[in-house]
């Protein structure tokens, strides 16, 4: 087999085969490829399984499952970024957030009224030891859920319903039920609880607010409807989170995992806490059925 | 013209007007939804992370589209963004983990050795355009999970990004010398081992 001058010779071709496949080559240098490729069958069959390869990685690696409703869900992300930002203007000074120096069965009355209201669990490490590592936190929460899965949505008008409630769906201790007496649950607008001189607040989607013990809510992600929402819960730092510095937030003290049915997503706090929200997966019907119950309930307020 | 000599090129002007303005970003954006889901679900190997990364990633995208350079490649714009982030919640995630695990058994990984350029010699025996019905995701799956971070996240730029050789590597911060090198050794060891399963469904490849 004979070569023109100057041209490449099969193993010289062979190097170049990745840049010649991926169009990375200068026209002159590809050329001499396709010279080299010409002149030696057995190098273009080469080339040939080559392009197939990349072909098929292609086709395989972009044959994936897609939510069914993937840009709805982007859709209402753009929106919901175009709703922040209005709202970031009017949002209030920041406020610290007092310290929790221990565990206390008023988070877990908390954890059990705000599943109530948002039909998600959630609860706070220390409750799990504070010198947890963050996995094993993490997995103690997802666990912690699953061993009590609130599952349920009523309508409560006063503490004495919210406490027959706990007892009857979550067989929730009746020692702990008695700070709930202390409670003030504000009408109309579940979503905000005043609780043992704290308030906690409902996530609903694309709002955030702040509330009086400076606890920062807000909805994190949307996920698409099947799944359940992404929220956040943390002290309202000295800088104010915002649609623009709301990654930075995520990147720096953001962790979140799937655990069994569960999603736990984690933070580490300005001051050196550490919140846990632990999302149930549930079944897209059971979700609607919850979010029904809520808004029957809310209208009906 | 090479095969893959031709990158695309999705020019936008965003306007002025909000609403003008949102409509172009969909307009440009939403076709490219489904392969940016397929990247992320690749590279976090997390359906629920990957459906957040590719919302963050519109988000950041339709935040900064007011400063789109004009002329540029939106796909691959959106690609770079998507890394960044993609990266960035790795990075943090690795922090958290060092602080985490005190057993301090990490082991410092021996240099690569440098790529020797050839493809796969079994590669030209098998018949990969008819082993695709056969090579199933779980199959696939496993090969690509066994691939590093770092390889599976150039290929995915180059395989369904578009990307070209210098935007992966700006995307990665790393020099276009190690964008090849990952490139070639990710699809060298796919190719190794998808060669492997293909002899084993007799697509070819047989042992001489």
């Amino acid at each position: 087999m004979t070569y023109e001058p100057n041209a490449l010779t099969p193993e010289e071709a062979l190097a170049l085969c990745q840049a010649y496949l991926d169009g990375e080559l200068e026209a002159p240098c590809a050329e001499r490829v396709e010279a080299a490729l010409r002149a030696s069958p057995e190098l273009a069959a080469t080339f040939e399984a080559q392009r197939q390869f990349h072909a098929l990685l292609r086709k395989r690696c972009a044959d994936v499952p897609l939510p069914a409703n993937l840009r709805d869900c982007l859709r209402a992300s753009l929106d919901a970024h175009a709703g922040r930002e209005t709202k970031r203007v009017e949002a209030p000074p920041p406020l610290r957030l007092p310290r929790r120096r221990s565990a206390s069965p008023l988070l877990m009355a908390a954890a059990a009224l705000m599943a109530l209201v948002t039909g998600f669990a959630f609860v706070e490490l220390g409750l799990l030891g504070r010198e947890c590592p963050y996995m094993q936190a993490c997995t103690s929460a997802a666990e912690r859920a699953e061993a009590e899965p609130v599952e349920f949505a009523v309508k409560v008008k006063d503490t004495a319903d919210l406490k027959d409630a706990l007892k009857r769906e979550i067989d929730f201790d009746a020692k702990d039920l008695s700070a709930l007496d202390k409670m003030e649950l504000t009408p109309v607008s579940v979503g905000r609880a005043h609780f043992d001189g704290g308030t906690l607040g409902q996530m609903a989607r694309d709002q955030h607010f702040h509330v009086p013990d400076g606890v920062y809510v807000k909805l994190a992600a949307q996920q698409p409807e099947e799944q359940p929402v992404t929220l956040l819960m943390h002290p309202w730092p000295e800088e104010t989170p915002s649609s623009e510095n709301r990654m930075d937030y995520r990147g720096k003290d953001y962790y979140f995992a799937d655990h069994d049915r569960f999603r736990v997503v984690c933070f580490k706090t300005a001051d050196g806490r550490m919140l846990c929200t632990v999302v149930s997966k549930r079944p897209k019907e059971r979700m609607l059925e919850i979010a029904r119950a809520m808004r029957e309930s809310f209208d009906d307020e | 013209m090479p095969p893959g000599g031709s990158k695309p090129d999705r020019r936008v002007r965003p306007s002025q007007n909000p609403e003008e303005r949102r409509a172009q970003f969909e307009a440009v954006a939403l076709p490219l939804a489904e392969v940016l889901h397929a990247a992320a679900l690749r590279m976090t190997r997390n359906a629920a992370r990957a459906e957040d990364l590719v919302q963050e990633t519109f988000v950041r995208a339709w935040q900064n589209f007011d400063r789109f350079e004009l002329g540029t490649n939106f796909k691959a714009w959106l690609f770079q963004i998507m890394t960044f982030l993609h990266r960035n919640e790795r990075r943090s995630a690795k922090a958290r983990e060092a602080t985490v695990d005190f057993s301090g058994n990490e082991v410092l990984a021996a240099p690569e050795p440098p790529p020797d350029g050839a493809p796969s010699p079994d590669a030209a025996k098998v018949d990969w355009n008819a082993l695709y019905p056969d090579l199933v995701e779980d199959e696939f799956k496993r090969a690509l999970d066994r691939l590093g971070d770092d390889q599976r996240d150039v290929l995915m730029l180059v395989t369904l990004g578009d990307l070209s050789y210098q935007e992966t590597a700006e995307a990665l911060g790393v020099p276009i010398g190690t964008v090849m090198s990952r490139l070639f050794r990710a699809r060298r060891q796919l190719q190794e081992e998808l060669a492997a399963f293909a002899r084993s469904r007799g697509f070819g490849g047989a042992e001489a």
